[in-house]
């Protein structure tokens, strides 16, 4: 230990050992002089100081590093004695070190990234909370329910911000706003792009600076400017113009209205949040171009994201107090007073973090949680196998140590052999890593036309992983160094390390160590079973509808081309090429599209009674044949039919949950209702799920396309039943609509089956994963559980010799050690069934019609788990059960 | 422990060492004063060339090492054999008899 410390300081610390060099000099310097030499005699007698001093450095160093590469070189020649050892080493190492590293990266992408911006700790995102009868009744942009019954949103107003503009604690606030799928037309290609609309004090206020031409200034962000500017994401000018310096001060279109190119964001700026990738940057001014159809003047609707930098000195505590009445006057003066109607609370968030990380927050927890034991598995696996190992080279190290080799030496040598192993699964580990980076945010994407989401594999991802290689070595390699060399090698030399004390103490500690890995094997087995049985109840749910042989295809043109009237005609022919298509039985055209999590809702007044009794129904607008194309069956009167049109008067088909919610036990068919107009009701159909999976089908009527105006400034989302594989039909559907318009830009194509499946993808992705990691945990458990029993037979092979000379049974030594697996495994079945009882609790928000203590599930894992460590332990026990006795104990 | 190639010059110092430090502990001003003397000035190594000999037989695990105070009261660094110096110095030891036979055979009936 001493020498090893003295070797380090040699490498790191030279003045210490040099200042002892140059005193032990001086010392033998003045030691001839006392002996009666002058001093230029001692100098003479002694030689080169410095050349002295060079050699002994030498020495240190040299000594160092010679001895580390042969601890190196010993290791791998270790490993090349061992080969299965060694690959079953790195393999399950890599494994776990790789889904760590994985993971990671999204960590670091979405909660570690800041944005790139001076002092970004100090940017605050203003939001706010209220009370579910909030004053703020119509937001367009991020709304949450918040544990504890308030609801919450980053969206305000902009009176509101302007009139919050005005404070003193802040620097400047600026405001955005994101927007996707605007059409963007480059040198006659239309596509849809997504964009940032920025304050014009922005760029400014945040310290970003175009890597080419200017950023947006706030002249460029005035009401009623006739030239509009483009900022081009980085990656967007690298894709669409080859990064061609030409761009700047080029004319684009977007959504057919002219914008000029004035620059070009730096790279690490592409918007607030993660994966992301904001392609174009335009002032907030242009949101009438972007977005015709949301009301920016209506000081009810609350829709811009607020940021600011607070100043220095300034607390979070002192200034949020008083923006807090600020908020509460601007809003009060601002909105349309309703009666009982809560006022906004302002809370602060982090504005330097992405905004997107409440999104991935839990999945990351909680995979960093799984993947995190998965790699405690590993560990524990490989200390048990390295145990096993030293045990086999007790002889060979206590001869080291007792030829005087310093225990410290000797437990390096074995650190050492550890560290590479864990270098080999680390550098293995980041292959994998990398490879499944993006696996996580892919799976749980959202956007059906962009589904390349890439997060950066940076340092912070390296140097994790280097950590956590190393940090795994010193854990699964410690403990064997250390009992390996204990101080009392006597009885190991004496015994040759069989059916000795330490031994058998090594053994207890391999055991212990068995059951703590099938403990977290049951852990994770019991994460895999709940989301995978979660996933299955929601994959089981009655959706009333028939998602089979469904083409689903969104389009949302322009206003500026498409309005009105111009836009319900245009919609029309395209359904109508569409129905036409060899292959499509029937085609439909609605509002939104089923479990994609859009839904509208709206008013539904039964005629006669007081307005406001109940809460709001959701609407969907269909045309004829919908209900066939969907397979929505219908219980009683009528469809949707070609006749309803907007000449005939108004009907509506309502779902079975608005009859029972509204009408109760009386029939509604042929009652009236009042909500943008009066309908009729004129048929029931059964319920069908309407925006997701998890919840029970809403109260929903269906109403006639051509006789309501959603049509003409909304998407439209065509729905066709094919023949057979419905993505076959992608590209005539693509043809089809080229032929009514090139320019329009039909989106997000996808089978109705794709989409339930995209609904439900962090569930499928939860169990996924779980599945995937906990089948990893199983089968290291099973080697690990192997190794020890396979060491433990070998190590009684004179037991069981003396048993069966004295007439044992084989089949009652096989018991024996059978019995000892099955032992060893029900303790670790029944820890990891009581942990998972308490760590189960955290993931019922995420389970569906399932308790986190689901007896299935539990009962599973463990009968899985014993199973598998029955198989495992088989191996070993007919080994020993097919020991011939006269060897054995020859043997001994 | 790997043994590099070592001229001959260089393993004799070692030997000279080890067997010196084998009557107990000494700093490095002592051994050399010690190996002269008891050599009868016959063997006058430079001085400053036992320094580096002293680290490396001390990093081969061969010696140990401490700061303590001479008679004197001045600090000093002393060196002490360590078990596997001493099995070393016995290797050595015999070793050099056997090669010095051959030698003085040599001499003798050549």
């Amino acid at each position: 230990m001493r020498r090893f410390l003295h070797a380090l300081r040699s490498s790191i610390y030279k003045t210490r050992l040099e200042r002892e060099m140059e005193e032990e000099i001086a010392f033998h310097l003045e030691m001839r002089r006392r002996d009666g030499h002058t001093p230029a005699e001692a100098r003479a007698r002694f030689g080169n100081s410095v050349l002295v001093t060079e050699q002994m450095r030498e020495t240190h160093t040299l000594r160092f590093l010679e001895s580390v590469e042969q601890d190196i070189r010993y290791a791998f020649r270790a490993f090349r004695r061992s080969p299965v050892f060694t690959a079953v080493a790195v393999v399950s190492l890599a494994l776990g070190i790789g889904a760590n590293s994985a993971i990671f990266t999204v960590t670091n992408a979405v909660l570690l990234k800041m944005l790139p911006v001076e002092r970004p700790d100090a940017l605050r995102l203003l939001t706010w909370t209220s009370l579910p009868k909030t004053a703020m009744s119509s937001i367009n942009g991020s709304y949450e329910r918040k544990p504890g019954g308030r609801v919450g949103s980053d969206s305000f107003s902009y009176p509101v911000y302007l009139a919050l503009r005005k404070n003193p604690f802040f620097e400047d606030l600026f405001a955005f706003k994101a927007r996707t799928g605007v059409t963007t037309l480059i040198g006659g290609h239309s596509e849809r792009t997504r964009v940032d609309l920025v304050s014009g004090n922005l760029y400014g206020a945040l310290g970003v600076r175009p890597v080419m031409g200017r950023a947006i200034v706030p002249q460029d962000d005035v009401a009623g400017t006739s030239s509009h500017v483009v900022v081009l994401g980085y990656n967007y000018w690298k894709r669409r113009f080859g990064r061609d310096v030409g761009a700047l001060n080029t004319t684009i279109s977007l959504n057919n209205e002219p914008f000029t190119v004035i620059g070009v964001n730096p790279p690490n700026f592409d918007g607030f949040r993660a994966g992301d990738d904001v392609d174009l940057f335009i002032p907030l001014v242009s949101i009438k171009i972007v977005d015709p159809v949301l009301p920016v003047d209506d000081a009810n609707v609350w829709w811009v994201n607020v940021m600011g930098r607070l100043k220095p000195g300034v607390s979070d505590g002192q200034s949020l107090a008083a923006m807090d009445v600020m908020l509460r006057h601007a809003a009060q003066a601002t909105l349309s007073p309703r009666q009982n109607a809560d006022l906004p609370k302002l809370e602060y968030k982090p504005g330097g973090r992405m905004l997107n990380r409440d999104y991935f927050q839990t999945a990351i927890y909680l995979f960093s949680g799984l993947v995190g034991l998965v790699l405690l598995i590993a560990c524990a696996n490989l200390a048990s196998l390295l145990l096993a190992r030293a045990t086999a080279r007790t002889r060979e190290i206590a001869v080291r140590l007792a030829l005087g080799a310093g225990r410290w030496r000797v437990v390096r040598q074995i650190l050492t052999e550890s560290l590479v192993l864990a270098m080999m699964g680390g550098l293995a580990g980041t292959a994998i890593g990398y490879l499944g980076k993006d696996v996580v945010p892919n799976l749980m994407g959202t956007d059906w036309d962009r589904p390349g989401v890439e997060f950066p594999f940076d340092f912070r991802v390296l140097a994790f992983t280097l950590i956590l290689s190393s940090l795994s070595a010193v854990l699964f390699g410690l403990i064997p160094a250390l009992r390996a060399t204990r101080p009392d090698v006597g009885p190991a030399l004496k015994s040759g390390g069989r059916g000795s004390t330490q031994s058998r103490s090594q053994m207890r500690v391999g055991k212990l160590l068995v059951v703590s890995q099938i403990a977290l094997s049951i852990l994770l087995l019991v994460a895999a079973g709940l989301f995978s049985r979660t996933l299955a109840n929601l994959r089981g749910v009655s959706l009333g509808f028939d998602p089979a042989r469904i083409l689903l295809i969104s389009l949302s043109p322009p206003d500026a081309l498409y309005h009105g009237e111009k836009r319900e005609q245009m919609f029309a022919r395209v359904l109508e090429r569409l129905r036409a298509i060899r292959g499509v039985q029937s085609a439909a055209m609605s509002s939104d599209a089923l479990v994609s999590g859009d839904a509208d809702t709206t008013n539904f007044d039964p005629t006669g009674r007081p307005k406001g009794e109940h809460e709001p129904a959701y609407v969907q607008a269909v045309t004829a044949d919908y209900f066939r194309t969907m397979g929505i069956q219908l219980l009683a009167g009528r469809s949707i039919e070609a006749r309803d049109s907007s000449s005939a008067p108004a009907v509506a088909v309502v779902n079975q949950a608005l009859a029972k919610g509204f009408f109760g036990k009386e029939n509604p068919i042929g009652r009236t209702f009042d909500s943008d107009k009066r309908m009729e009701i004129v048929g029931i159909c059964a319920d069908a799920k309407f925006a997701g999976m998890r919840e029970a089908a809403p109260p929903t009527f269906y109403r006639a396309a051509s006789q309501t105006d959603t049509f003409s400034d909304r998407q439209a989302i065509f729905a066709l039943k094919t023949v057979g594989d419905p993505r076959l039909t992608i590209q005539t559907a693509r043809e089809a609509i080229a032929l009514e318009d090139r320019t329009l830009v039909p989106f997000a194509f996808r089978s109705q089956e794709q989409q339930i499946d995209q609904n439900l993808a962090p569930e499928a992705t939860f169990a996924t994963m779980a599945g995937g990691f906990s089948g990893v945990a199983l089968l290291l458990a099973c080697i690990g559980i192997y190794g020890i029993m396979a060491y433990n037979v070998a190590r009684r092979t004179g037991e069981m010799g003396i048993r069966m000379a004295l007439g044992a049974q084989k089949s009652a030594v096989l018991w024996l050690v059978l019995r000892e697996t099955l032992v060893v495994a029900a303790m670790g079945v029944a820890t990891g069934l009581l942990a998972s009882l308490v760590a189960a609790r955290a993931t019922s928000s995420l389970l569906y019609d399932l308790k986190p203590y689901d007896p299935v599930t539990l009962a599973g894992a463990a009968a899985l788990m014993l199973l598998f460590a029955a198989a495992s332990g088989f191996v070993p026990a007919r080994r020993a059960a097919s020991i011939e006795p006269s060897t054995a104990l020859r043997e001994e | 422990m790997a043994k590099a190639k070592r001229d001959a010059l260089q393993g004799t110092l070692d030997l000279l060492i080890l067997k010196t430090l084998s009557s107990g502990a000494m700093h490095g001003y002592g051994i050399a004063v010690h190996i002269m003397q008891v050599s009868g000035d016959a063997l006058r190594v430079e001085e400053g060339s036992l320094y580096p000999a002293l680290h490396r037989i001390e990093q081969a695990g061969l010696l140990s090492s401490e700061w303590r105070l001479t008679e004197t009261g001045r600090r000093a660094k002393f060196y002490k054999l360590a078990a596997a110096g001493r099995k070393q110095l016995e290797v050595e030891e015999q070793e050099w008899v056997r090669l010095t036979r051959g030698v003085a055979r040599v001499l003798r009936y050549a």
